[in-house]
């Protein structure tokens, strides 16, 4: 063999060596083919729950889905399926299907994948918003490790005058994806009212309704995010003045019959989480005509926590 | 036919389990095997393939090990040490988020050390190989802590085989061993890994062992048996092998693999095809499939393939007398391809003779 034919297949042989270190599969598509359109239930209920483990939250979002579809009849083929986040009105109609759902083993267990999945795909998962609010807590002087947790009150709130660009910008890149966190929401508030072990799921529950009503205010054009607001913008660049600036800007619920209803909905389950969670607020009685009628984000504000 | 079809029947049965190991008492692959997609029929070579194919098997000797290694060791070797250093760092630990991320889904840390001589007798040539095995193995959800899957065992295992040329193109060869296994964690109990909760201290140290006594847990014999055929026509190499475990402790009772390959040599590139664990009905054709690929520079010989669906590869430095080798690879833990793949990395060093 030449030197020219050595080289190239030496270059060959080493690209290989390369490409095998990418987390990539050839064949990973045709066998969640095969699944959605012959695997059973259990199948493909075991397939989703290894798919979760192994990291392929592609093929587990499939596949729970798929469990939940067939159980419900909601009538998804096996392409919506797997592309499942892309079509905001089908994660909109699944997650309208989960909160009214049945309670049986099945939808249980794919729902619990399913919401899995979903937040360690979107990085919404325990593990990334720790990752964001840590270093959050820690420069506002608190300490999170518990033998030496604590905080010093002064300092706290000089400190998070400092840092509420920080913490805006933290909050609206987590609270971007309205639909993903309508469907979270919907998941936990499933898994919350019908698993024995209901603590962690009511908690995480209660955190995507409450971005869920956030992402519902701040919203203007009804893009699903809100980092693209400029009242986001305008309070990461000039925190200092979060109260003048929510004075003057619109509130996503301001002339937005279906948004009220949506946000009206993520309250009464808050209300439901914090019991569950023996946690004691006071909640105002929401109406959409009073949220309809609000047009800037702090009357919002007023109307729910008071002047 | 009744009887065959019995046989089959509870072949398929005792088959039915919920992972799908790649390692237990009494086989493992080397890092070559696993870096050419894991195939083996027709690619094994020197003592090693007497627990795969023996039919492989030629006079020589050889003493090595495996280091298998997660992808996550990176990530979460440096902050261990620091922990052994420091044990009061355990509770950074738990608000670490890189090392908590490192540390979720399914990974394994394994170690190999065999050895083994064989020779020419008469027409055929025969030879022994000693191991131990050693893995550890988890399954962590951040939002499932109460069920955690946990699991350790370790093996020492002695085998004896050889070939023999039948014809001037076939080859069959046999090997027959003995050996002991044990669950380390469960430390008791006979559910291979353990599901444990381990916000609950006592439900963490029921299936720990005793540390000063971990030898004490490897009691359970068991008895392996290889045989294979290869046949070659040119540079086409076609071959079958089969494996059975008497008593595979990760499965609770017997495992056998049937294989078959292909394999085709170029001289300077070697390509090989094959079908691995063929009886076992939960595995899809796509998990079946292995292809490796292997060229040789001398004293560097290079891999490739295809496990699963997934890439391998690996770099052999083969100088006298001893061989320093790194692969990658993945270990498939589900039925289906690219579910539950577990990229690893092996470090490899032999010494042939």
């Amino acid at each position: 063999m030449k030197g020219r034919s050595w080289l190239i297949l030496c270059l060959t042989t080493i690209t290989l060596v390369l490409l095998s270190s990418c987390a990539f599969n050839l064949f990973a598509n045709l066998e969640l083919r095969n699944l959605l359109t012959s695997g059973t239930l259990e199948q493909r209920l075991e397939a989703a729950s290894n798919a979760l483990s192994g990291r392929n939250y592609d093929a587990a979002i499939a596949l729970a889905a798929s469990v939940i579809n067939k159980k419900l009849n909601l009538g998804l083929t096996v392409e919506v399926l797997e592309k499942l986040l892309d079509s905001t009105s089908t994660v909109y109609d699944l997650a309208q299907a989960i909160q009214s759902a049945t309670v049986t083993e099945d939808v249980l267990d794919a729902v619990k994948i399913l919401v899995e999945a979903v937040a360690l795909k979107t990085e919404k998962d325990i593990a990334n918003l720790a990752h964001g609010v840590i270093p959050i807590l820690q420069e506002l002087g608190i300490d999170l490790t518990p033998s030496r947790s604590k905080s010093n009150s002064s300092d706290f709130w000089a400190q998070f005058e400092t840092y509420a660009g920080t913490i805006v910008k933290f909050l609206a890149e987590t609270f971007d994806g309205r639909y993903t966190l309508k469907l979270l929401t919907s998941g936990y508030y499933f898994i919350a009212t019908n698993a024995t072990d209901n603590t962690l799921p009511a908690v995480l529950c209660s955190l995507y309704d409450i971005g869920y009503m956030f992402n519902l205010l701040l919203d203007l054009n009804d893009d699903g995010n809100v980092t693209d607001e400029k009242f986001v913008k305008d309070v990461i660049t000039n925190p200092a003045s979060i109260v003048e600036l929510s004075e003057e800007a619109t509130s996503g619920l301001y002339n937005d019959a279906k948004d009220c209803e949506e946000f009206i909905w993520a309250y009464e389950i808050l209300k439901e989480m914090f019991d569950i969670l023996s946690i004691s607020a006071t909640f105002t009685t929401l109406d959409t005509t009073t949220l309809y009628e609000k047009e800037h984000i702090l009357d919002i504000f007023n109307t729910l926590f008071g002047e | 036919m009744r009887r065959t079809l019995s046989f089959l029947l509870t072949l398929l049965v005792l088959l039915a389990f919920s992972y799908q190991w790649e390692a237990w008492p009494g086989f493992f692959k080397p890092m070559k095997n696993s870096a050419m997609g894991g195939t083996y029929v027709t690619t094994a070579e020197g003592i090693e393939s007497l627990l795969l194919n023996p039919a492989l098997f030629e006079a020589g000797g050889a003493v090595g090990s495996n280091l298998n290694l997660s992808e996550n060791v990176a990530t979460i070797a440096p902050k261990l040490f620091e922990l052994l250093k420091d044990p009061n760092k355990i509770t950074q630990l738990a608000t670490d988020t890189e090392f908590l991320s490192a540390v979720r889904g399914v990974h394994s840390y394994g170690l190999d050390l065999y050895g083994g001589y064989g020779t020419n007798l008469v027409w055929a040539s025969v030879g022994g190989l000693g191991a131990f095995q050693t893995e550890l193995f988890w399954k962590l959800s951040l939002t499932n802590l109460n069920q955690v899957e946990l699991g350790a065992w370790a093996s020492y295992f002695g085998m004896l085989g050889g070939s023999v040329k039948l014809t001037k193109d076939l080859k069959i060869g046999l090997s027959v061993g003995f050996g002991m296994a044990g669950t380390l964690i469960p430390a008791t109990g006979t559910s291979y890994p353990a599901t444990v909760d381990v916000t609950n201290q006592s439900s963490l140290t029921a299936v720990l062992p005793d540390v000063s006594q971990l030898f004490r847990y490897i009691d359970t014999p068991f008895f392996v048996f290889n045989v294979g055929a290869l046949y070659r026509w040119n540079d086409l190499s076609l071959g079958v092998a089969f494996h059975y475990n008497s008593k595979d402790i990760l499965r609770n009772g017997p495992t056998q693999v049937l294989s078959a390959g292909v394999s085709y040599d170029l001289k300077i590139l070697k390509l090989a095809f094959e079908m691995e664990d063929i009886l076992n009905a939960q595995k899809s054709f796509y998990r079946k499939m292995n292809l490796g690929l292997e060229s040789n520079f001398g004293f560097l010989k290079l891999y490739a393939g295809l496990h699963a669906g997934w890439l391998t590869g690996g770099l052999k430095l083969d100088v006298p007398f001893f061989n320093v080798a790194f692969s990658t690879y993945v270990v498939e833990f589900s039925p289906n391809a690219g579910l539950m793949g577990e990229r690893k990395y092996t470090l490899s060093f032999s010494t042939r003779f």
